[in-house]
């Protein structure tokens, strides 16, 4: 009888496991990943516009348009850490959602506003450590920067 | 009973590895019974080049060309030397040069070619002509590309031709090789004076009495007709050949030796000591050199026997420039992970060659003659502190070797790192003044100080490959 007991207890709490919270956070990171990496890709690709912006030369900008055609190929490793942040914090047990202070305005803006700078640090960490056509941005970057700001670029470009 | 067992292990592992070496080292030196040769060659001139905006590659970035002087071949020898281990196919392109990733996928296209054909190896040289159209991509305007896509497929296209044709031209017969002194004609622009005035000939006589093949090697840089001509040319090239072909009714290859640091063919004078014409000037040299390589009378036959053996390895990319043009996707050069200023090398080649018994290193680049022959101990280098690597010579054993540069890949230049000087505030960019006053141009279109220290560790460790060294 004793045994019984035993064996209805881990039947139960084997029900008890919920999986669609797995599946959702899943599903969620998929997504989060695949976007980021879009949104990375698109802004390696249109790196002219910022340069544009910043030097005011279109002759630069066009230099820079070249890239759009070129083989960009993101980090892994920054979307997967964000993607997991994200999906872990923000999908949610629903019971865990009853309560009044999660339920607040306040508390979803704060969520919110947490989850965009996130995306937004992941997506300029990611931009930067991206390799187009086999060289990082962030080597590019390092090579420029110092030559523009000494204005020993000024004579040449 | 242990010991007995490890001292077993041991002499199976030095058995195996002795056999593997034996078999390496046999599988490089062979004998065959008789030569068979082929030749094909492939125009290779765009159509619309009059009406499409081409640029000449060689001097200043953005020179369209306005035209054509001599048309640009891809010219392939194929060469057997029938001792089962199949043909070498060597493809000789009129043109400033290709990279590794443009080899590669010529060598792609023709997998299946080699497959039938029992190929071996297909090498790929770049005459250097300084009046091609641009095939590197850093001739456009500034930072932009100056390749044309459809010119480089024609170009691919028509170097698989020209090695399928030269398969199947293919014929018996027997090989000379033979060499002359090019006197007054080469001019160094950089310190030290060294440089080999060798002209190799390599002739193929077939056995039906047919259109024999002369295949040349000379150092010097195809640019006779100087900067100011926007003309499309293969440079002295195309008249040596043409020389060659009126005396002999041979058709020829021109294959480029050592030719950094910087050689190149003095301009020639009138009777009046007045500069020739560029034109007339391009002319004359091809001639000079032409009749140099007709009036070879050392000629030996050589044993039928291609030994050759290829070395990857790569050498650190620190020019700025480079990066950024592989950055915006101007150069293919395939780079990967790496040491370096910027922890991104270069992935590329060296070969060893022996043809007929003459030993031969085919280099990526623009080799200095100094890296392959040593420099003169009365020459002061820029950086006295450092040390170059081990000279070819040392390395080889003997001075009587070739060297075929800009093989299968361009780098830029292979200097010694002794006189390696880059200016302070922009290397790469700007020229660097030694403090004896020596203008440093060269380290502008190199990869970084460690070219040629990553070229001679392959080399060596390929030379061991083959017990040469």
């Amino acid at each position: 009888m004793k045994k019984q007991n035993v064996s209805i207890g881990v039947y139960q709490s084997k029900q008890e496991l919920d999986w669609s919270l797995f599946l959702k956070r899943a599903l969620f990171f998929t997504v989060a990943v695949l976007i980021t990496r879009v949104c990375v890709r698109l802004m390696a690709m249109n790196l002219w516009f910022p340069i544009l912006k910043l030097t005011g030369s279109q002759e630069i900008a066009d230099i820079f348009m070249q890239i759009k055609t070129a083989d960009i190929r993101p980090p892994w490793l920054i979307p997967v850490i964000f993607s997991l942040i994200v999906s872990f914090f923000t999908v949610k047990k629903e019971k865990n959602i009853e309560n009044k202070r999660t339920k607040s305005v306040l508390f979803y803006i704060a969520v919110g506003l947490t989850v965009f700078i996130l995306f937004v640090i992941t997506l300029l960490f990611s931009v930067y450590l991206t390799k187009v056509n086999q060289v990082r941005v962030s080597h590019i970057i390092k090579v420029l920067y110092p030559l523009v700001k000494s204005g020993a670029l000024d004579g040449i470009l | 009973m242990k010991t007995r067992t490890v001292l077993l292990l041991v002499l199976s592992i030095s058995l195996i590895l002795s056999t593997t070496g034996c078999s390496s080292l046999d599988s490089f030196r062979d004998t065959g019974t008789h030569w068979t040769i082929g030749f094909d060659k492939q125009e290779t001139v765009p159509d619309d080049i009059l009406s499409k905006t081409y640029y000449v590659a060689g001097y200043s970035i953005d020179k369209p060309a306005t035209g054509i002087l001599d048309p640009q071949y891809v010219r392939a020898v194929w060469m057997d030397d029938n001792s089962g281990r199949g043909g070498v196919a060597f493809v000789a392109v009129d043109c400033i040069g290709l990279t590794r990733a443009d080899v590669v996928h010529i060598r792609e296209s023709l997998k299946d070619f080699q497959k039938t054909s029992g190929c071996r190896a297909i090498h790929i040289f770049c005459t250097h002509t300084h009046a091609g159209i641009d095939t590197l991509g850093i001739w456009g305007p500034l930072l932009s590309s100056g390749k044309d896509e459809a010119f480089m497929n024609m170009l691919y296209n028509n170097a698989v031709e020209a090695v399928i044709g030269a398969y199947e031209n293919r014929k018996d017969g027997n090989l000379y090789c033979g060499s002359t002194q090019v006197d007054d004609l080469l001019n160094d622009t950089r310190d030290p004076q060294v440089y080999s005035k060798d002209l190799f000939r390599f002739r193929f006589k077939p056995s039906d009495g047919s259109q024999g093949l002369q295949m040349i090697h000379f150092g010097a840089h195809p640019e006779s007709l100087r900067s100011e001509n926007s003309l499309v040319s293969a440079d002295f090239p195309c008249y040596m050949g043409k020389r060659i072909k009126e005396v002999t009714n041979d058709e020829f290859v021109y294959f480029t030796g050592a030719i950094g640091g910087l050689i190149n063919t003095r301009r020639l004078k009138d009777d009046n000591g007045m500069n020739l014409d560029v034109y007339k000037n391009v002319e004359k040299t091809g001639e000079m050199i032409a009749d140099a390589a007709l009036s070879i009378s050392n000629e030996q036959e050589l044993p039928p026997s291609f030994n050759i053996r290829t070395q990857e390895f790569t050498t650190p990319l620190e020019n700025p420039v480079y990066l950024v043009e592989k950055f915006l996707g101007i150069l293919s050069t395939e780079v990967v992970k790496g040491k370096g200023l910027y922890n991104i090398v270069v992935k590329t080649e060296v070969s060893y060659a022996e043809i007929g018994g003459i030993k031969a290193v085919l280099v990526p680049g623009e080799l200095f003659s100094e890296v392959a022959y040593g420099v003169p101990e009365s020459f002061k280098p820029a950086n006295e502190n450092v040390e170059n690597p081990k000279t070819f010579v040392e390395m080889i054993g003997d001075e009587n070797f070739l060297v075929f540069g800009l093989s299968n890949d361009e780098i830029g230049y292979i200097m010694p790192p002794d006189n390696f000087l880059l200016d302070e505030k922009l290397p790469y960019i700007e020229n660097a003044t030694d403090q004896f006053g020596r203008r440093h141009y060269e380290e502008t279109n190199s990869l970084s100080p460690a070219n040629a220290e990553s070229l001679v560790k392959a080399l060596i460790k390929l030379l061991r490959s083959v017990k040469q060294w």
